[in-house]
C-alpha cells in the first residue's frame, strides 16, 4: 500500500504537486491521469525518489520513504521497478546484458543471472532476441525488454511512466495484456501514468485524476467513466451533441443492466415515444458499460413518468439540457 | 649529407621511424587514456552534481584542464624538462630528458587534458533517460558511471581517442626537439634541414598512411562497440 499525505512539490514558481492525499492499494493496477503538466509523472517519480518532495510524507508499506538514504534507498529502489515511455535501454549492450544489468550490479552469480534472464525473456516473449542490440528491435519489443529488466529483482511495485505512449494501438494492447498477466503471476502493484484513455479503460482498477498539481478525483475506473464525471470529461474531450428541444435524459448502464433491454421495455410499459439521440458502449476490462441519451417531449407528465420508472428500475440517470 | 634514395629509405629508415613514432604515441596514449578516464569521470560527476560546491570545483578544474590544453606543445616540452628528468630517474634510473622514452613524458602530459575533455564530452552526451532508469534499478553512483555511462559513451570515446591519437602523431614530430626520433623528426632532419625533397615526400607519405591506418582501426573498433 502506498499512502501520500499532504505531499507538495514546487518547481521555481510552479506548483507541481499541491497537497496530494492519496492511497494506492496493494495488488491493484492504479492509473494516474491528467493533462500534460498536471503533475502525474512527478507524482509517480516521488514513489522511488527520482523526484524529491518539499513537504508531506509518502509511506510505502508503512515505511516513510523520506527516511531512506544511500544504501537503504538503493535496496528500496530494487523493490520498486520502473518502465519508461522511451524504454531507456542501453544501446551499447545486447538484450541479454540489458536485462542482466540489475542482477550483475547486485552481485548475483553468473549461472543464476543466466537462469533469471532466460526465464524473464521467455515470460515477455523475446527469447530469440537476447543477442541482438536494442536498435534492431521494434518499440514493443524494447518495452518488453524493459519490463523484463524491471522484473529481475522481484519488485513489489512497478511504476509505468507513459509506458505505452510511444506504441501503436495493437502493440499497446499487447503490452497491457502482458502487464495484466505479470500482475496476476507475481502479485505486484502496478501504477501507470498515462494520457491514453484506452489504457485506463483496459487495465486500471482505480484511477486518480490530477489537474494543475491537485488531486481532483479518485475512484473505481468504471464508476468514474459511466458517471458523468466532469474532470474525466475534460480529459476525454468528448462532447455529446444533443437536441436543444425537449428533455434529455442520460441513462447509465452499469455492469448488471447493460444486457437488459431497458429502453424498449420502458417504451412499451409507459407507452411513450422517445428518440435515442446519443449513445456509447465501451469495454472496461471484462465488462461492457455505457450510456444512452434519450429525448422526450417537453411535458411535465411524461418527464415525471419516465423519472419514476427509472427510479423504480434502479437505473442511474441524469437529466441534462433544457430546464431541470 | 647525401640524399636519401627510396631504396635506402625503405631498407634503413621506414620501419625504424614508424616504430619510434608508434612507441611514443602508443605508450603516451595508453597512459593518458587511463588518467583521462579517471579525470573525465570525476569532471562528469562534478558537472552533473546538484551541489553548488561541486559546481564551483568543476569550474575550477575545468579552467586548469583548459590551461594545459592551450599550452603550445614545444613550450610544454621545455617547461617540463625538470619533471621529465625526475620521472626518467624514477623509472629508468637515468635522469635524462632526451630520446624517445623521455619524449613520452611531455606527450602524455599534453595528451591527458586533451583526452580528459574528449571523455568528459562523450560522457555528458549519454542519454539522461538511461541514467534515470539505472537509478530506478537501485544502482549506486559508481555503478552507474562504471557500468552504464562509460559503457554507453564507449563508441564516442573510441572515436574521440582516435582523433587524439592522430593529434599525438603530429605532436611527436616536435619531440625531435629533445632528440626523439620518429617520422616527423626524420622529415625535419633529413628533409628540411638537408634540402632533400625526396626524404620529405617519403616521410609525409608514411605519416599519411599511418594516420589513415589509425583512423581505419578506430572506425572498426567503433563499429564493434556500438
Amino acid at each position: 500500500m502506498i499512502e501520500f499525505k499532504n505531499v507538495c512539490k514546487q518547481y521555481s514558481n510552479l506548483k507541481a504537486l499541491d497537497k496530494i492525499n492519496l492511497t494506492i492499494p496493494s495488488s491493484s493496477i492504479f492509473g494516474i491521469v491528467g493533462k500534460s503538466g498536471a503533475g502525474k509523472s512527478t507524482l509517480l517519480r516521488t514513489i522511488n525518489q527520482l523526484e524529491l518532495i518539499d513537504s508531506g510524507t509518502i509511506l510505502v508499506d508503512g515505511v516513510d520513504i523520506a527516511t531512506l538514504k544511500g544504501k537503504s534507498l538503493r535496496i528500496f529502489r530494487k523493490k520498486v521497478a520502473m518502465i519508461f515511455q522511451h524504454f531507456s535501454l542501453m544501446q551499447t549492450k545486447t538484450i541479454y546484458k540489458n536485462i542482466a544489468l540489475p542482477l550483475e550490479c547486485s552481485g548475483y552469480k553468473k549461472s543464476d543471472i543466466k537462469e533469471k534472464v532466460e526465464e524473464l525473456a521467455a515470460l515477455v516473449g523475446i527469447k530469440d532476441k537476447l543477442h541482438e542490440k536494442p536498435r534492431n528491435l521494434s518499440g514493443g519489443q524494447c518495452q518488453r525488454v524493459a519490463i523484463a529488466r524491471a522484473l529481475t529483482l522481484n519488485p513489489k511495485i512497478l511504476l509505468c511512466d507513459e509506458a505505452t505512449s510511444a506504441l501503436d494501438p495493437k502493440t499497446t494492447h499487447d503490452i497491457l495484456s502482458l502487464l495484466k498477466r505479470i500482475k496476476k503471476q507475481y502479485d505486484i502493484t502496478i501504477i501507470m501514468v498515462t494520457h491514453q484513455m484506452e489504457v485506463i479503460k483496459e487495465v486500471c482498477d482505480e484511477i486518480a485524476i490530477l489537474k494543475d498539481g491537485e488531486l481532483v478525483e479518485v475512484g473505481k475506473t468504471d464508476q468514474l467513466f459511466i458517471s458523468n464525471n466532469t474532470s474525466l470529461k475534460e480529459l476525454t474531450n468528448e462532447d455529446e451533441i444533443i437536441p436543444t428541444k425537449g428533455i434529455n435524459i442520460k441513462i447509465y448502464f452499469p455492469k448488471e443492466s447493460s444486457n437488459n433491454a431497458l429502453i424498449t421495455k420502458m417504451a412499451r410499459d409507459l407507452n411513450i415515444d422517445f428518440s435515442i439521440v446519443w449513445g456509447k458502449l465501451e469495454r472496461f476490462k471484462e465488462d461492457t458499460l455505457g450510456s444512452l441519451i434519450i429525448n422526450i417531449d417537453d411535458t411535465e407528465i411524461k418527464k415525471e413518468k419516465v423519472i419514476k420508472y427509472l427510479q423504480k428500475e434502479q437505473v442511474l440517470f441524469d437529466i441534462i439540457g433544457g430546464e431541470k | 649529407m647525401p640524399k636519401i634514395t627510396l631504396q635506402k629509405y625503405l631498407e634503413e629508415y621506414l620501419a625504424k621511424i614508424t616504430l619510434e613514432t608508434l612507441y611514443m604515441v602508443g605508450v603516451s596514449a595508453v597512459i593518458a587514456t587511463i588518467f583521462a578516464i579517471i579525470f573525465g569521470s570525476i569532471l562528469y560527476s562534478l558537472k552533473k552534481s546538484h551541489h553548488r560546491a561541486n559546481q564551483i570545483i568543476y569550474k575550477f578544474l575545468d579552467v586548469i584542464v583548459n590551461i594545459f590544453r592551450s599550452l603550445p606543445f614545444l613550450i610544454l616540452i621545455f617547461w617540463l624538462i625538470p619533471f621529465t628528468r625526475t620521472i626518467m630517474n624514477t623509472f629508468t634510473g637515468v635522469a635524462k630528458f632526451t630520446g624517445n622514452t623521455a619524449a613520452i613524458v611531455p606527450l602524455t602530459i599534453a595528451a591527458i587534458p586533451f583526452f580528459t575533455k574528449i571523455i568528459e564530452n562523450a560522457l555528458v552526451e549519454v542519454d539522461d533517460d538511461v541514467i534515470e532508469a539505472a537509478t530506478s534499478l537501485g544502482l549506486s553512483k559508481i555503478q552507474i558511471i562504471m557500468k552504464v555511462v562509460l559503457k554507453e559513451a564507449l563508441p564516442a570515446i573510441v572515436l574521440g581517442i582516435t582523433l587524439g591519437l592522430i593529434t599525438l602523431v603530429g605532436y611527436s614530430a616536435m619531440a625531435g626537439a629533445v632528440g626523439a626520433g620518429g617520422i616527423g623528426n626524420f622529415a625535419i632532419i633529413y628533409g628540411q634541414q638537408n634540402y632533400d625533397l625526396n626524404a620529405i615526400i617519403y616521410s609525409v607519405v608514411t605519416a599519411i598512411i599511418l594516420v589513415e591506418a589509425i583512423q581505419i582501426i578506430g572506425n572498426l573498433i567503433y563499429k564493434l562497440v556500438k
